[in-house]
């Protein structure tokens, strides 16, 4: 059994269905991206998972055993929506929080310490948080979010509101946990975090999950079968119609010819390779996979328009 | 249950560690204080004006009775001056005013004080009094002259009339009251309740939408109830309060002590019989009042309106608060309750004159304003079965106001952009987990 596991959760709301039948699986240690346009109900999903609100029917199992109150310990949130309050210092505040999680004081003080001195932040302890930049109050966020070491951390829009710096050290911050053996779900719709550091993901539509697994394997879904390559000698006999491929774009600098090609019928890597070295001499040849953000589009637009007739 | 005590832990402490707070707490007493110490110490210490005034007593009857004091110096004034002249002289003669005594002061017009600058009231009471206790001097004598019989009864028209009101107590034992002491205390403790479920309530308003308009709410109800959240900010702001009300209470009787030893009776020589007389007597129609009063009882069922009423007004503006957006949505949604307690306390006003009438026994029983009404009822012995019921139908009134809240609280603190509605928070409160 996955660590997270969601079985066929229906959530109401007195005028719409949030989540139809929503099924997801999260292994231990991986970093999972739950991604979806806004109001897919990707945040009422992660509601539930916190004990937030309660599903109307369906189950979710937490690291083997059905979710029950006392994970809450177990689960580290920093929402989107998130805020501190204005007129209380930094470190009082960040320890009320992480006693609330259920560690003792003494231990809060000193795993907070341990972070602020990580972040060099340690002068911002007596600070009210109203004297603080947004970017400031975020890393407080990050901090009482993962500070009583939960086996699971639910980030939603981690990375709005931090300058590339900030969201690098984040980066690294997020891996690190991954490293010592968090499992991560990850909400966002910025895909280009997606790429780098998901290793599964979730794509919400509509209250309904309409596609997910593994990076790899949604980008080998929606792969065209398109090839960037880069050749020496003529590229007249990319025009001939008995070609496996069609051309779909041509550049040439100097004596080197980049093309893209794209497969008339699916047929592997090396036989493409075989009839290209037949012609021309072969410098360089990589797969076009499509983006997440490509992915993200066709998908959602797809289940859209199947969508809405129904309606 | 841990988690509820951190929260009330932390609305307490932040709240008691503010600055205003601590500044409030020494500087209501010290206001208080120096409001009534003032005029006492100003009528002391500042040095009056002493009025010349001119005498023209064309009765001869009045004006060797006139006794100057450091108010009114009287001077007699020849007679054969006509007014216009009086009129026309009397500032460069070097008078404040003119008095002018022209027959009986019974009737209007026959005795007047002209001045082109008004006098203090002081000024014109005393030489009010000084006139009129001529004027019946002179009744009673002649009364005595023509009928010597009266002598005796003449003596007694100064008596002082005194009425025991005596409280009779089901045990026997008879207590003197007061009716103005009564009337004081239930004032004052209905003022207390007052004052704390309108400026509290609005505290815990206030509170609630802080954390929902400032995103925490998100952060803490995933490791905190909602209804431990609202709880304990209910209770950290009562804890609060009452902090409050324990500080002014030390500091204020501090303070009094303090300047009782330091500062002496202004003027002890000439009024220290008088005063002394008066703060002994007040003091023991206090006491005696107070005996007449099951303190205990009183204090009981004080103690347990308090709570109860804070409660029920409490998780309404938590609930106010919950399903507001902004803080002009607040103070817009929380002015029925606001116009509901102002109400009840008209109602308890007028409680204390009538404490016994129909308006008054369903005030007292009605959960909204019984906090108010029957505390201003209770020192005039209110019949058993009426607090009983007044005391269930509050805490059953709570008990439901706190539900519905809680459940209109747990929706709305996560709720935003959305116009309020009775309508949806009906489905609110409906709605289930």
């Amino acid at each position: 059994m996955a660590f997270l596991e969601a079985h066929n959760i229906i959530k109401d709301y007195y005028n719409h269905r949030a989540l139809d039948n929503f099924n997801i699986s999260v292994e231990e240690g991986a970093i999972y991206g739950l991604l979806g346009p806004n109001g897919a109900g990707k945040t009422t999903f992660i509601r539930i998972v916190n004990q937030i609100t309660q599903p109307d029917s369906g189950e979710v199992f937490f690291n083997g055993h059905k979710l029950c109150p006392n994970d809450i310990s177990n689960i580290g949130y920093l929402p989107e929506e998130r805020g501190l309050y204005k007129k209380m210092k930094v470190g009082e505040q960040a320890i009320f929080f992480a006693q609330l999680k259920g560690i003792s004081k003494n231990d809060a003080k000193s795993r907070l310490m341990d972070w602020f001195e990580k972040f060099e932040i340690t002068e911002w302890w007596d600070k009210k948080v109203d004297e603080l930049s947004k970017g400031m109050q975020q890393k407080i966020q990050f901090i009482i979010t993962v500070l009583h070491e939960p086996k699971l951390l639910i980030f939603d829009e981690p990375f709005s509101g931090f300058d590339p710096i900030n969201a690098n050290l984040l980066k690294k911050e997020i891996l690190n946990l991954r490293d010592n053996g968090a499992t991560i779900l990850f909400s966002t719709h910025n895909m280009a975090s997606v790429e780098e550091i998901c290793d599964s993901i979730s794509l919400v539509n509509k209250s309904h999950v309409i596609l997910s697994g593994t990076v790899w394997d949604v980008k080998q879904q929606f792969k065209e079968n398109e090839f960037n390559i880069t050749f020496k000698g003529s590229p007249d006999f990319l025009y001939s119609d008995d070609n496996p491929i069609v051309l779909a774009d041509l550049s040439s600098s100097h004596d080197i010819n980049s093309a893209t090609v794209k497969m008339k019928t699916p047929m592997s890597t090396n036989d493409l390779i075989r009839f290209l070295i037949n012609h021309i001499e072969l410098v360089g040849i990589n797969e076009k996979l499509p983006s997440m953000n490509d992915i993200f589009l066709t998908a959602v637009n797809d289940n859209n328009i199947t969508n809405t007739p129904s309606k | 249950m841990n988690n509820l005590f951190l929260v009330i832990q932390r609305e307490y402490l932040t709240r008691v560690k503010k600055k205003s707070f601590i500044v409030i707490s020494l500087l209501v007493p010290f206001s208080m204080i120096i409001m009534m110490i003032l005029p006492i110490l100003l009528t002391s210490v500042g040095s009056q004006t002493t009025y010349n005034v001119a005498v023209a007593d064309r009765t001869d009857q009045y004006i060797h009775a006139l006794q100057s004091n450091d108010i009114v110096h009287y001077t007699p004034f020849p007679n054969d001056i006509d007014e216009d002249s009086i009129r026309h002289i009397y500032i460069n003669c070097g008078y404040d005013a003119y008095l002018l005594i022209n027959g009986t002061p019974n009737k209007k017009g026959n005795v007047k004080l002209c001045s082109s600058s008004s006098l203090t009231t002081d000024a014109c009471t005393k030489i009010r009094n000084d006139i009129r206790n001529e004027y019946r001097q002179q009744l009673t004598d002649k009364l005595r002259n023509d009928f010597p019989e009266a002598d005796s009864l003449i003596a007694h028209l100064n008596d002082k009339t005194d009425i025991s009101n005596i409280t009779i107590s089901e045990n026997g034992i008879d207590g003197e009251s007061s009716p103005f002491i009564t009337e004081f205390i239930s004032i004052i403790s209905m003022m207390l309740i007052y004052m704390t479920v309108l400026i509290s309530g609005t505290m815990v308003m206030n509170s609630v939408m802080e954390e929902k308009t400032n995103k925490i709410i998100e952060i803490l109800v995933s490791s905190v109830k909602p209804f431990d959240l609202m709880m304990g900010k209910i209770i950290g702001i009562a804890l609060m309060t009452l902090t409050q009300i324990a500080i002014w209470a030390v500091v204020g009787t501090g303070i009094m002590i303090c300047t009782s030893i330091i500062m002496p009776t202004p003027d002890a020589s000439v009024t220290a019989d008088m005063s002394q007389d008066v703060t002994s007597e007040l003091a023991m129609e206090i006491i005696s009042a107070l005996r007449s009063i099951d303190i205990v009882g009183v204090l009981t069922l004080f103690v347990s309106y308090y709570i109860g009423g804070y409660l029920l007004y409490a998780s309404l503006y938590a609930c106010i608060g919950a399903s507001a957006d902004s803080n002009t949505d607040g103070q817009m949604l929380s002015m029925p309750i606001n116009i509901l307690i102002i109400t009840s306390l008209y109602l308890a006003m007028y409680a204390v004159h009538d404490p016994h009438g129909p308006v008054t026994v369903f005030a007292s029983i009605f959960p909204f304003s019984s906090p108010f009404v029957m505390i201003a009822r209770l020192p005039f012995n209110v019949s058993l079965w009426q607090i009983y019921t007044s005391i269930t139908v509050l805490i059953l009134s709570f008990i439901a106001t706190t539900w519905v809240s809680a459940r209109i609280y747990r929706v709305g603190i996560l709720m935003h952009g959305k116009k309020v509605t009775l309508k949806e928070l009906w489905k609110w409160v409906k709605l289930a987990n």
